[in-house]
């Protein structure tokens, strides 16, 4: 069935609703995604408790459940996750650990100690490698020196300034046999490049407040961090910790790295068939000029964009809350499970939306330059900026396309964030919240996440350009939104 | 900007050895002493001259590991020249080349280009691959071969320019350009000498012109 056709086929059954079941219904998916007042806050009261400062609350309420929510934690870490508790978050979202609080220790105990087994097993000093083992670390110890983002983390300045050299090595020693042990276990797979940069979220913790560093470990609630304790048990748990949670992500994406990277390439070609049915002009100019997806979403999906956000991957103070002080994204890729394939394509696939007319101008040469180097690799939140308008900055969100899995119902939501540098379109939370209401109800009905997301990205698109420097919503803007579909 | 021809080129290798720091010192003429390593490919472009010709060079510069193989591989076909690059400072990434050579000649176009490239002349303590070596194999293989530093930037220009000098040749002894598998594309202009209805070449004639001499195809 041809996308117009499904499209006419649910707007029919749309109108075959009896109105009363419509609308209760419509009611019911609205209340589910949005929230009612006096219940404890849905979606969107994560987005508009953020800046004030209750997000944090919010998490706190979560986990201190003696068995946590694991689809109340996924929904909440969607939109980031504060940072310092950003390592039980994912550790639980990963299902490294349990939901029952009483079985954390244990849990823990138990996988670092079947880590440090494998540890010892692989690098044991009279251990004779083969051939094919050489090659890998070989392989792997050539390509850490040259990770960027390794190499950011390693030159963040706290590190820098409160670490001895020493401290460094094991680090450096550590993600070497993480990725070594990683890909011996897993010869489907083995070590793709790639694979160093997507280490490095685990590794590289976030700041938890102006002063102090934290490395992703539990131990961080226990207020030691590496840096200041530069104790070697704590590394090695890290360590521990990194591999099981690098070992989750990478079996939902396991395809991203077999043979042929049949992953990767439909991720691309997903991305293209978005194109084509959002944005045709662009579609046809990329043709045009001969530009294959390929030619760039190939390391887009592999890094799984990390490269493309890397202002976003050192740690910084944040102004008012720290929220959004890591690559937000990942905290999303955790959250979406195994959805974190599509999850991508509908990322890449707004990056390529975001800045379609600036590529609808360009030549083929231009366009891959553009796509290989694009705006978003300055993008950061608001580390550099002194001025009152941070904070406007820092509360405001990033281009992206929420999925949202409610209710068998698929929301998916494109908000913005504003940088600096950048001339976005600020996006206010309230207008956010304004956008999800309006559209929740035009696609509460449409099961078919792709139709919802072609309509949000169209509805989405024409308020922004309608109304660009705007952060209220105007009568033109809600004539607009109800046009569609 | 107008160009006599469009030339493709990809750089292949084993991982490491400085494929993506010789095409930044070719394109940007700078060197970084660590270049964050390929995903996939990346692409580079630069204008060159050649007898007086603006030659458009679009470069393909391909991830070394093996896993990557089979994506690099859909960017032998249609490409003019190869820089198949090793390390003189690893004997392994030298004793690699035949596997190259082979992959490239299964899947390039057999006019390809290829111009063997010793990389890393500048670290001559360390090396492990004599000149002489290299010269033997390329003599060989039939390739053209030089050593390069993409650090001092020593016979990057060369390498590049010297390739292209090749396929213009090749044009000049009557190569297909309007076979697209060639890797050529011919402009739309040759240092503003009106050369759509010039002497030329005519693009839109391009497509029925079948070798070279006569007005079209004189390259250089």
């Amino acid at each position: 069935m041809s996308a117009t056709a499904a499209r006419v086929c649910l707007k029919s059954q749309v109108i075959d609703f009896p109105r009363s079941t419509r609308l209760s219904r419509i009611k019911h998916v609205a209340k589910s995604i949005c929230g009612d007042e006096e219940q404890p806050p849905g979606y969107l009261g994560h987005l508009s408790s953020v800046r004030t400062g209750s997000r944090e609350e919010l998490f706190t309420l979560i986990l201190k459940s003696s068995s946590v929510d694991l689809k109340k934690l996924r929904g909440s870490l969607w939109s980031g996750c504060p940072s310092h508790l950003r390592p039980l978050c994912w550790k639980i979202s990963l299902g490294y650990i349990p939901p029952t609080f009483q079985r954390h220790q244990e849990t823990l105990l138990r996988k670092r100690a079947e880590y440090h087994s494998f540890s010892a097993e692989y690098f044991e000093s009279n251990r004779v490698m083969n051939a094919d083992e050489l090659d890998i670390l070989d392989q792997i110890q050539i390509d850490i020196p040259r990770t960027d983002s390794l190499r950011n983390l390693l030159h963040n300045e706290r590190i820098k300034i409160l670490s001895p050299l020493r401290v460094i090595y094991l680090f450096l020693r550590a993600i070497e046999r993480v990725l070594f042990i990683r890909a011996i276990r897993n010869p489907a797979t083995s070590y793709v490049q790639g694979m160093t940069d997507l280490v490095t979220p685990f590794f590289s913790g976030a700041k938890t407040s102006q002063n102090n560093y934290e490395v992703f470990s539990s131990e961080i609630q226990s207020g030691k961090s590496l840096t200041r304790a530069n104790d070697e048990t704590l590394l090695d748990n890290v360590e521990a910790d990194c591999y099981w949670c690098l070992c989750k992500v990478l079996d939902t994406v396991q395809d991203h790295f077999t043979c042929s990277q049949p992953g990767i390439q439909r991720v691309c070609h997903r991305v293209n068939e978005l194109v084509s049915r959002l944005d045709r002009a662009l579609f046809e100019h990329l043709a045009r000029e001969g530009v294959d997806i390929f030619h760039f979403a190939f390391r887009w999906a592999t890094c799984l964009l990390l490269r493309e956000f890397s202002g976003m991957t050192s740690p910084r103070a944040m102004a008012s809350y720290n929220a959004f002080s890591f690559p937000i994204f990942f905290d999303t890729y955790i959250s979406e499970g195994d959805n974190l394939s599509d999850f991508l394509a509908y990322l890449c696939t707004a990056l390529l939306l975001r800045w379609a007319e600036q590529l609808k101008a360009k030549k083929f040469h231009d366009v891959i330059s553009f796509l290989q180097q694009p705006p978003s690799v300055s993008w950061k939140t608001t580390e550099h900026v002194s001025r009152p308008v941070a904070k406007v900055t820092a509360s405001a969100s990033v281009g992206m396309v929420r999925v949202v899995g409610d209710l068998k119902t698929k929301l998916i939501m494109v908000c913005a964030r504003h940088s600096p540098s950048e001339n976005f379109i600020h996006f206010s939370r309230q207008k956010l919240k304004y956008v999800l209401n309006v559209t929740s109800k035009y696609f509460a009905t449409y099961l078919n996440m792709d139709l919802m997301f072609e309509g949000l990205c169209l509805s989405g698109k024409k308020l922004l350009t309608s109304n660009p420097n705007s952060t209220q919503i105007l009568p033109s803007d809600i004539k607009t939104m109800h046009a569609f579909p | 900007m107008s160009y006599a021809y469009l030339f493709k080129y990809i750089i292949i290798g084993d991982t490491g050895v400085g494929k993506s720091c010789l095409l930044l010192q070719f394109t940007d003429k700078r060197f970084q002493h660590v270049h964050d390593l390929t995903i996939g490919v990346e692409f580079g472009s630069r204008m060159v001259s050649i007898n007086d010709r603006q030659i458009k060079l679009q470069i393909w510069d391909t991830a070394g590991q093996e896993s990557f193989r089979s994506i690099t591989r859909s960017y032998y076909r249609g490409a003019a020249g190869a820089l198949l690059v090793y390390d003189i400072t690893r004997r392994e990434t030298f004793e690699h080349l035949s596997s190259w050579l082979e992959d490239a000649r299964q899947h390039a176009n057999p006019n390809m280009t290829i111009m063997l490239i010793g990389n890393k002349s500048d670290v001559a303590h360390k090396r492990q691959v004599s000149r002489e070596e290299g010269e033997e194999f390329a003599r060989e293989h039939g390739l053209v071969f030089l050593e390069t530093s993409a650090k001092t930037s020593d016979n990057v220009e060369e390498a590049f320019i010297n390739t292209a000098s090749v396929i213009c040749e090749k044009i000049d002894d009557g190569l297909d350009v309007s076979n697209e598998s060639h890797g050529i594309k011919v402009g739309y202009g040759a240092g503003g000498t009106g050369a759509n209805q010039g002497g030329f070449v005519n693009p839109g004639a391009a497509p029925r012109v079948g070798g070279g001499g006569g007005a079209a195809g004189q390259c250089c």
